[in-house]
């Protein structure tokens, strides 16, 4: 028998000559007149590197609309070639390219590029995360508040995210769903909540303080805690009138 | 010897066309309510934990008897399975219980790499034991049958000692697994090798087959000006094919048929078209027996 590490290394020889500037073709692969093709071989090349750069495009539509498809690709290929991916869970693709894009030198002037692709990986998280019952403007009336107990039963949804930027990434965005888009007015920072209802991911925009209260729940600390590290940072911060923003957002659920 | 073990709960698709599910058909399908043997879905595509792919996927097996098709399993690799993947395929299978299973002759994944695509695999004694090992322990952890398919390849390797038709024969006989017969990988592994495909159907384990896969693919030449055909999924199911096809029937008789259109998905009416195409090819086949009967 074989051993195990034979077909081991046949089959890492194999990934060796996948990468899309490899030229070369396993020596135990050749045609029927045994030829060793290396455009037949490219097949299997072309089916990994396009599947891989598919991937990107499917998950960060607005971010390859601003740079265009050309530039997409260049830096589409760097990323592929240097993150392949680790699991079969292609959703899961391409995590680690908003900070990529960072570090490319060419999209520098496009200070945002990052943020909006953030944006765009935190957009796929929420529309796959767990089902869990949003809690309600009429759940929240019928609870007794005062009760830390109660409170503590108030939680965030499995579906929220929070992103803050120095950029208008969330109006970027909005404005880039539809196939003209109109000029930008928005400047300056932004900080996004992103819910699902109805299994559509839709966009809030919060004020400083309610993003010291969103950040700190959605991190898992219980409501009132959070209430507090909000009031701390911001004297005027309405834990009220926040609850209700954000339950009216649909970023909370109930737990046991 | 067949270990087939009572438990295992055998592929039973209706003998019926079905079609690839795409998310973007899904108003057409409610709209129209079609009359469709089966749905298939990728697995790998339902694995997140909730919202909008989960609604669809309820939605559509509540209509239709449900085919769950892997994708990312590797039951070809050098190494051993991946545990995570194979427990997430199961609650998948327990919370959806599909009526069939099936996974490819080819690995994706080496070391902590996923390489999304389908790799070939040499058919030696070795990776004979390794597959089927593989298999056993794919049917133990679902406690099901699950069908193995056999793949498009572009290439030979030197060390095969073992022609395919056999090595999935064995596996079948070895492990209780059925047959998944995509018969455009008939077409495009037989043509890209100078092999003939009429000969490789009749050489086929038919008796294991528990589903058929029709495709579309394109037509290239490789370095010596030879035809090449590559298993693209991004049209129409092809004449031959579907000449192969009627040949693959009169072998099996009628078996549940999926049309894969995976990759510049057209609109519904083209696709149920083909799913149609493939039903009235089995009624034919049906009403040709009955009379050859009488």
């Amino acid at each position: 028998m074989i051993a195990l590490s034979d077909t081991d290394a046949a089959q890492a020889e194999l990934l060796s000559c996948l990468p899309a500037d490899a030229t070369s073709i396993p020596a135990n692969m050749r045609t029927a007149d045994g030829r060793a093709d290396g455009r037949r071989f490219a097949i299997y090349r072309n089916n990994l590197n396009s599947s891989l750069h598919r991937a990107l495009e499917q998950r960060y539509p607005v971010t390859r609309r601003l740079v265009g498809d050309e530039f997409f690709a260049f830096v589409a290929a760097q990323f592929t070639a240097q993150h392949r991916p680790t699991s079969p869970l292609m959703f899961s693709y391409g995590e680690a390219f908003p900070s990529f894009l960072g570090d490319v030198e060419a999209a520098r002037h496009l200070a945002y590029l990052p943020d909006v692709a953030r944006l765009e990986w935190l957009l796929g998280e929420a529309y796959h995360a767990a089902d869990a019952v949003i809690l309600q403007i009429a759940d929240l009336q019928a609870l007794d508040l005062a009760d830390a107990a109660v409170l503590a039963t108030i939680a965030k949804h499995p579906a929220s995210r929070l992103l803050a930027s120095s950029h208008p990434v969330g109006s970027i965005w909005i404005a880039h769903q539809d196939e003209t888009v109109a000029p930008l007015t928005e400047r300056g920072s932004q900080n996004v909540l992103l819910t699902r209802r109805e299994e559509a991911v839709s966009l809030t925009f919060l004020s400083d303080a309610e993003m010291g209260f969103a950040s700190a729940l959605l991190d898992g600390r219980g409501l009132e805690d959070a209430a507090m590290a909000a009031f701390e940072a911001d004297s005027s911060f309405d834990f009220g009138a926040t609850l209700l923003r954000l339950t009216e957002a649909g970023a909370l659920t109930l737990t046991n | 010897m067949p270990n087939t073990s009572p438990s295992f709960t055998p592929s039973q698709l209706p003998a019926r066309a079905g079609i690839g599910l795409k998310a973007e058909h899904r108003t057409d399908i409610l709209d129209q309510n079609p009359d469709l043997g089966f749905v298939e879905i990728h697995a790998e595509n339902y694995m997140g934990e909730g919202g909008a792919p989960h609604r669809f996927l309820e939605e559509m097996a509540e209509r239709y008897p449900l085919s769950i098709h892997g994708v990312g399993l590797s039951i070809g690799g050098a190494g051993p399975l991946d545990k995570a993947h194979l427990t997430r395929l199961r609650h998948l299978l327990d919370r959806y219980r599909p009526a069939s299973f099936s996974e490819h002759l080819a690995w994706s994944t080496h070391q902590d790499q996923f390489l999304n695509d389908l790799l070939p695999l040499p058919y030696t004694n070795a990776t004979l034991d390794r597959v089927a090992s593989h298999v056993d322990e794919v049917q133990q952890t679902l406690g099901r049958q699950m069908l193995l398919e056999n793949p498009s390849t572009y290439l030979l390797f030197e060390e095969s000692t073992i022609e395919e038709t056999e090595f999935l024969r064995r596996i079948a006989e070895r492990t209780g697994c059925g047959l998944l017969f995509d018969v455009n990988n008939v077409m495009v592994t037989c043509t890209n090798h100078g092999f003939d495909p009429v000969a490789y159907i009749d050489r086929f384990p038919v008796q294991f087959v528990g589903e058929i896969h029709l495709a579309g693919h394109e037509e290239i030449e490789d370095e010596a000006g030879q035809r090449v055909l590559v298993d693209t999924h991004d049209r129409n199911v092809s004449k031959d094919v579907f000449g192969l096809y009627r040949h693959a029937l009169s072998r099996l008789g009628p078996v549940a048929t999926l049309i894969e259109w995976d990759n510049d998905v057209p609109d519904f009416e083209t696709l149920f078209a083909e799913a149609r195409m493939a039903d009235a090819i089995m009624a034919d086949f049906v009403s040709a027996s009955v009379e050859a009967a009488q």
